[in-house]
């Protein structure tokens, strides 16, 4: 299934939230990035996302790819992070150790 | 707005757009949202219609197969006809669908007959039979014609579309604090609960709202806007042939000759096309010397939804025409049909769309719930325009879905040799949505919501149950066989009906907890958000 560009892509949203004063303590993760290598980090990880979208897609469908699944997956972080906050670290980290197995098989 | 004075200090660009986005966004706002609801399940329209028609479960075979068993069906029953069209089965549509269309009659003006549309079996072409349905089609045409007559309702859908297109740039512009609120969501703080999930659904899949509601618009702009055309070319005939290429569309010769067999030809065209499969065959003057056989491209895996053809000889088996290269204005607006529909994604890709959708919705309902929210005053009746807002909300966002689900329920309910059961069918959806929110108009609001929502969360929980009790493709023997569409509804149904019942959990909250009511009545948490400073425009 090639959800390779949602997953990364979530990781890289929850990076950034993790980048912002606001949403760092709800997070509260064990490693504590300071707020500019995690903003780094999360754009690093939508480029990735984008570079695994048109890898799956091709050009003109993974942007579309892109977009969608960065969409649906801010979505899933927004409910995550009002609901319960400190899954999402985990949760992120998760995602993106599952993308290269997707990618595998 | 709502009654304050303007002063020239208040009327920045943002409280401009502001007020736009406010009263734009209401007037369109429950079409939208049933346009948004009744599409975002179109992307599964083939899906319903088979989920519709359970009793069709006929083998897969290549489509070059299926069409020739399809021709071998036609030329028993109208050998003689002006055209046959062919629509081939693919992974989503499970039976080959087939109509004819009859030689003109030279004494009549009126154009061919068309004969009834049927299914045939794409291994054998025998003829399915199965109960009438208009399946997912329904809800696919009403999403934008609005079951009104041609052509007012698609132009009232274009309205609608315009006013949102304009709602989400005066949106965009109200919205000061994108980055910065990126990521929040407050749960039980009234107002800005409603404002920051309004916000939240509209920023997040900001990209899909506007692709969706533009390339909509598109779709029909040649509707909307004829007038470039019109200025330059005599006929749309001419312009189409100019755009698109025109294939022989040749008269009968008279001298009859054996319509070679088409699978051949589909093979053809598939390997032309990379491999892409063949969607429809068109046979124009079967059996004729001057027979034509015309293949479409299928649009599923491309992005564009522009189509694509060669015709081939009958008679000859000979390669007649081939749609040519599109220029740059046909292929971005085959692209722009192809991002609305969504034919090219795969299973993911669809299930990406689907959430999409549902965003959408839920950012309308959201911000039709967050007007009349914002207009309420602790203490204070309603005034009429509120009312009415609230009662609108309520017939649109909660008795819609019970709707779409008497539609589902009623085609497991009709008995399925009824005359005329397809009507009915559609005439539930209207009689229960229409019903329900008038029938909700006589509780008080609160409750209104509360008992539509519950009856949400009841329809589609028992649609899985009367699914098992009325076919035998119920949840528990789809999971066994493997039938992953069938079980897939059933489980739709279930979280819907979780996700409704849910909504009627927190709508009925407060009243059934009286003693935090009563603490948090004596914080008066709503007087003193509107004391608060206006967090951005939205809230003042």
């Amino acid at each position: 299934m090639p959800l390779e560009p949602g997953l990364i892509g979530f990781a890289g949203l929850t990076s950034l939230a993790l980048a912002m004063k606001k949403h760092r303590p709800g997070l509260n993760p064990r490693v504590a990035l300071p707020p500019l290598a995690a903003r780094g980090l999360g754009w690093a990880l939508l480029g990735l996302a984008a570079a695994a979208a048109v890898w799956r897609f091709g050009a003109g469908m993974g942007v579309a790819a892109w977009l969608g699944q960065l969409s649906v997956a801010g979505a899933v972080l927004i409910l995550l992070i009002s609901w319960r906050p400190r899954l999402a670290p985990p949760l992120a980290l998760a995602a993106l150790a599952c993308a290269p197995v997707l990618a595998w098989i | 707005m709502n009654g304050a004075p303007i002063t020239p200090a208040a009327t920045g660009l943002r409280q401009t757009m502001a007020w736009i986005h406010a009263w734009l966004g209401l007037l369109a706002g429950w079409i939208l949202f049933a346009m948004f609801l009744t599409g975002t399940a179109s992307y599964f329209r083939p899906e319903i219609t088979q989920w519709m028609q359970p009793e069709l479960r006929p083998a897969v075979v290549p489509p070059a197969q299926a069409a020739d068993a399809a021709v071998r069906h036609l030329q028993k029953t109208s050998p003689d006809d002006l055209q046959w069209f062919i629509y081939l089965p693919d992974e989503r549509t499970s039976a080959t669908r087939v109509f004819a269309r009859a030689k003109p009659d030279p004494d009549a003006k009126a154009p061919p007959k068309r004969r009834p549309e049927f299914k045939l079996d794409p291994a054998t072409g025998e003829r399915l039979e199965a109960r009438d349905t208009r399946g997912g089609e329904h809800f696919y045409r009403f999403h934008f014609q609005l079951q009104i007559p041609h052509p007012w309702g698609r132009w009232l859908a274009g309205v609608c579309a315009m006013f949102m297109l304009t709602a989400i740039i005066s949106g965009v512009i109200t919205h000061k604090r994108i980055f910065a609120d990126f990521f929040t969501l407050r749960w039980g703080k009234g107002q800005r609960s409603w404002l920051d999930a309004h916000k939240a659904s509209a920023v997040l899949a900001l990209p899909f709202h506007a692709m969706i509601t533009y390339t909509g618009l598109i779709t029909l702009v040649v509707m909307y806007m004829p007038w470039p055309i019109k200025a330059n070319f005599d006929k749309p005939d001419a312009f189409n042939a100019a755009a698109y290429g025109a294939p022989p569309e040749g008269k009968a010769s008279g001298r009859p000759a054996p319509l070679r067999p088409v699978g051949p030809m589909i093979e053809a065209a598939a390997k032309t096309w990379g491999g892409d499969s063949p969607r429809t065959v068109i046979v124009r003057n079967p059996n004729d010397a001057a027979a034509t056989v015309t293949v479409l491209r299928s649009t599923a895996g491309r992005l564009s939804a522009g189509a694509q053809s060669i015709t081939f000889s009958g008679a000859t088996g000979e390669r007649l025409f081939q749609s040519p290269h599109a220029g740059p204005a046909v292929s971005t607006a085959g692209v722009m049909l192809g991002l609305h529909l969504g034919h090219f994604a795969g299973p993911t890709l669809r299930w990406t769309y689907f959430l999409l959708g549902l965003t959408g919705t839920a950012m309308v309902g959201t911000g039709l719930v967050l007007w009349a929210v914002k207009r309420r005053k602790p203490g204070t009746a309603p005034f009429f325009g509120l009312r009415l807002v609230d009662r609108l909300n309520v017939g649109t966002i909660a008795c819609l879905p019970v709707g779409m689900a008497a539609y589902l329920l009623a085609n497991r309910l009709i008995p399925a040799d009824m005359a005329g059961r397809a009507e009915l069918e559609v005439k539930a959806m209207f009689w229960v949505w229409f019903g329900l929110a008038a029938l909700a108009c006589l509780r008080p609001m609160r409750r209104a919501w509360i008992e539509t929502l519950s009856l949400a969360a009841i329809a589609f929980a028992v649609l899985p149950v009367v699914n098992a009790a009325t076919t035998n493709r119920g949840l528990i023997a789809s999971l066994r066989t493997g039938d992953t569409l069938f079980a897939g509804f059933d489980i739709a149904f279930l979280v819907t009906a979780t996700l409704c019942g849910f909504a009627a959990w927190r709508a009925g909250r407060p009243q059934r907890a009286p003693v935090k009511r009563q603490r948090r009545a004596a914080q008066a948490p709503d007087a003193a958000i509107a004391r608060e400073p206006a967090e951005d425009v939205h809230a003042a």
